[in-house]
């Protein structure tokens, strides 16, 4: 299990870097950006899709995707 | 008339209103086909079983046939037989042998018997499909019965609950209601007993704005799972998209249905329906023939180039309703208005979302279903809310849907996981909690565009999301190998139920994280029913074929953890609803939005990328003169497994007083000034506002 890892850099204090007034007119935002492989659409991988229950059909040349026909029902 | 008389008239009628239609006087009948040679229309007694007048539909205008019967009023039973070429090389499976159900049919009278005769080709002949059979499939079907939709008196009001205050609950009419003792018996399992007082009810008192029924369109169980003693449960399979599922019918029949929409008007909660139009009942080349097959198979769905005896099959299910042709994506929202003007539904959840934006060249979201939607004067003002993927190329799309719709954020389900675990996703983990502005800041699209959610029907519940490590669907018959492998789920230590307290004690935990997580993020947040009392599956991530104890919701004889759980659940959905920085409605609000460390001193990228404790402070100046509102809130993540002292970050005036933690349901009120730590539990989430 991981354990935190506290960063030197923790005791930068607050006031050096944000508002240090109640006023808050130049609003921040320094939320990272998200991992570029996260970036969306993507086709990176296929989300199963409800319902059936079965395995994705492989992909066919023809740019659809062609479910391989199963034996009939039995009679 | 009698409708034991064989004495029917039919006349030429019109074509403009798809369906069969009572105008007071007679019934119009009116069904498109663009191949067909000729249609019949079969009428039948009350009991179904027996036939009592064929009628050849008289003209044929802009591809649909039609006809009018006078005399003919609401509650009679009738079906289609369509002659035409049987040619499946070229797409044609026309078989006037089968009888076949209307498109249109509002309601349906019986259930798929399953039968030899529903087959439109021989299933004995080693060329298959491409043999003709000339079986009566007749007395193996339901029949469609025409109804009077505006004989209801509805009386009710609409929500209209705004896109940021909405709270999804995904659920099922069975299998909420089939174990409640609050419902009465013979309502149990039904439309009338998720409309009974003691469901709305409790699901009222949770502070849910919206339910999402799972399918409720009429669907036939599937041959292959009632061999195997087994039915499907969810409903994935439709056949009448127009047409309630019958099997969740009670006394009222119907009536029912409205009653349990008028039920949860009544108590201000809408009612959106999980609708399937990407693919239908009818399988692949080797499937049943009950309807759009008979009817038009070459329109109705989307064939391979060159090989068009072979279905398209971007749904993993066989085949794909073909919405490029102008009168099936008609079908598609002549049936969504059907369902929102005379059933009153609030919305939709599109599953499968993509297909329906699928052209011949692969997916637009310009493509003529996006765009039928958004120029809709009645569709556009629903929730539209797509499931944003399929299995077929370029098939993934999660926001990739355009302007005026919300998106299942399987994103946001991965990353919290992952996070809660233990993993280092920490910047997606923040663009996720944001609303995933990376996704859906665009075009004017809202933060409510993310639904987000931890669990849904596909894949654990969150109970069994902290309680176990493999999947375990032995019971679906497939040798567990159905369903997703790749869950991000953690037992802690032993594989399902344990005595040890320890586990059950970091379980709980770890569930309150994740209930936390999810109301407290921007965007819409969808639970899944039960969820808030941990509600468990016993490990099987795939119930579409459970209709059984394993899926059905348990109300009785719970731990008193459930309990705790669900008040936990509640207090939270309270604070959402009370707070509007919890729900943001517009990224450009002006929200201060800061990130700190456990120092106190703001996140750099450098302890992003090692993975740390990370504080998130939101604010929002307009708020400060507003009475009861907070104007800025203050919430730390420890999603590890030792304790971290934080220093709270003290700015502003009065510091910070604990509104909740995770760690520790009893434990708030405490105030934190500058000189003093907050010993931020392992495994929690902590909530602060201003005193």
């Amino acid at each position: 299990m991981r354990r935190l890892i506290l960063a030197a850099s923790a005791v930068v204090l607050l006031s050096t870097c944000s508002d240090s007034s109640n006023t808050q007119s130049d609003p921040i935002d320094n939320t990272p950006p998200p991992q570029a492989e996260n970036m969306a659409p993507t086709e990176r991988r296929a989300t199963p899709q409800s319902g059936s229950g079965y395995e994705a059909p492989v992909n066919n040349a023809a740019g659809a995707t062609n479910q391989q026909p199963t034996e009939p029902p039995k009679p | 008339m009698d409708m034991n008389s064989t004495n029917f008239a039919i006349e030429p009628g019109s074509w403009l209103q798809l369906g069969a239609n009572y105008d007071g006087e007679g019934v119009n009948f009116a069904i498109f086909s663009a191949h067909a040679e000729g249609v019949e229309l079969c009428l039948y007694d009350p009991s179904g079983k027996v036939e009592i007048a064929r009628l050849a539909l008289p003209e044929y205008t802009h591809e649909i046939w039609h006809g009018y019967v006078p005399g003919l009023k609401p509650g009679a039973l009738y079906g289609y037989r369509v002659h035409g070429p049987y040619d499946p090389e070229n797409g044609h499976r026309f078989n006037p042998n089968k009888l076949l159900i209307d498109p249109y049919a509002r309601e349906l009278v019986g259930d798929v018997e399953w039968n030899e005769a529903h087959f439109a080709y021989d299933l004995l002949h080693e060329d298959k499909d491409l043999v003709f059979d000339a079986r009566d499939s007749a007395p193996f079907m339901p029949k469609c019965r025409v109804i009077d939709p505006k004989e209801f008196d509805w009386n009710d009001n609409r929500p209209n609950i705004p896109w940021p205050a909405a709270i999804v609950y995904e659920t099922h009419v069975k299998g909420f209601t089939q174990l409640n003792p609050g419902v009465p018996e013979e309502l149990r399992g039904t439309f009338e007993g998720m409309g009974h007082k003691a469901t709305v009810d409790y699901i009222k008192s949770l502070g849910i704005t919206s339910v999402e029924l799972m399918p409720v369109h009429y669907f036939p169980d599937d041959q292959h799972l009632l061999e195997k003693g087994l039915h499907n449960f969810w409903g994935y399979n439709t056949l009448g998209f127009f047409a309630p599922a019958s099997r969740y019918y009670g006394p009222r029949g119907i009536q029912g249905f409205r009653d349990m929409v008028r039920s949860f008007h009544d108590a201000n909660i809408e009612v959106i329906l999980d609708v399937v139009y990407n693919h239908t009942a009818e399988g692949n080349e080797l499937g049943p023939t009950l309807s759009f097959k008979g009817i038009d198979n070459f329109s109705y769905y989307r064939t391979m180039p060159d090989q068009h005896r072979y279905y398209i099959n971007d749904t993993g299910t066989g085949n794909t309703v073909n919405t490029s042709h102008p009168r099936v994506l008609q079908m598609v929202t002549d049936s969504l208005r059907y369902w929102s003007e005379a059933m009153h539904i609030d919305g939709f959840r599109f599953d499968l979302g993509t297909i329906l934006g699928r052209e011949p060249e692969g997916f637009n979201e310009r493509g003529g279903f996006f765009d039928a939607i958004t120029q809709d004067p009645v569709l556009s003002k629903v929730k539209l809310i797509g499931e944003p993927w399929d299995i077929g190329p370029g098939g993934y799309q999660v926001g990739g849907f355009p302007p005026g719709w919300a998106e299942w954020n399987d994103k946001y389900r991965d990353t919290v996981r992952e996070y809660w675990k233990g993993t280092n996703v920490s910047t997606d983990f923040a663009a996720r909690l944001l609303g995933s502005g990376d996704l859906y800041d665009q075009r004017g699209r809202r933060p409510w565009a993310s639904v987000n959610f931890v669990a849904a029907h596909d894949g654990f519940t969150l109970n069994d999301l902290v309680s176990y490590n493999e999947k375990h669907n032995d019971a679906n018959g497939e040798d567990n190998n159905d369903g997703h492998n790749d869950n991000r789920s953690y037992n802690y230590g032993a594989e399902g139920p344990t005595e040890d307290e320890g586990i059950n004690a970091v379980r709980e935990r770890q569930k309150r994280n994740f209930l936390a997580t999810l109301l407290f993020s921007h965007g819409t947040p969808m639970l899944l029913a039960g969820d808030e009392f941990g509600r468990s599956q016993l490990g099987n991530n795939n119930g579409y074929c459970q209709d059984s104890e394993i899926s059905w919701v348990h109300w009785e004889n719970l731990p008193e953890s459930c309990e705790e759980l669900r008040e936990f659940t509640r207090q939270i959905i309270k604070l959402r609803h009370e707070q509007p920085l919890l729900r943001r409605e517009n990224w450009r609000d002006g929200m201060d939005i800061k990130w700190f460390n456990a120092g106190g001193g703001f996140q750099t990228a450098e302890q992003w990328d090692e993975g740390s404790t990370i504080g998130l402070y939101i604010g929002r100046g307009d708020l400060k003169e507003e009475e009861g509102i907070w104007h800025d809130v203050l919430l730390l993540f420890n999603p590890f497994e030792g304790n971290v002292p934080f220093q709270i970050p003290q700015f502003g005036e009065g510091g910070w007083v604990l509104e909740l933690t995770t760690s520790d349901v009893t434990k708030h009120g405490q105030v934190i000034t500058k000189e003093k730590d907050f010993e931020l539990e392992g495994r929690s989430l902590a909530l602060f506002r201003r005193p």
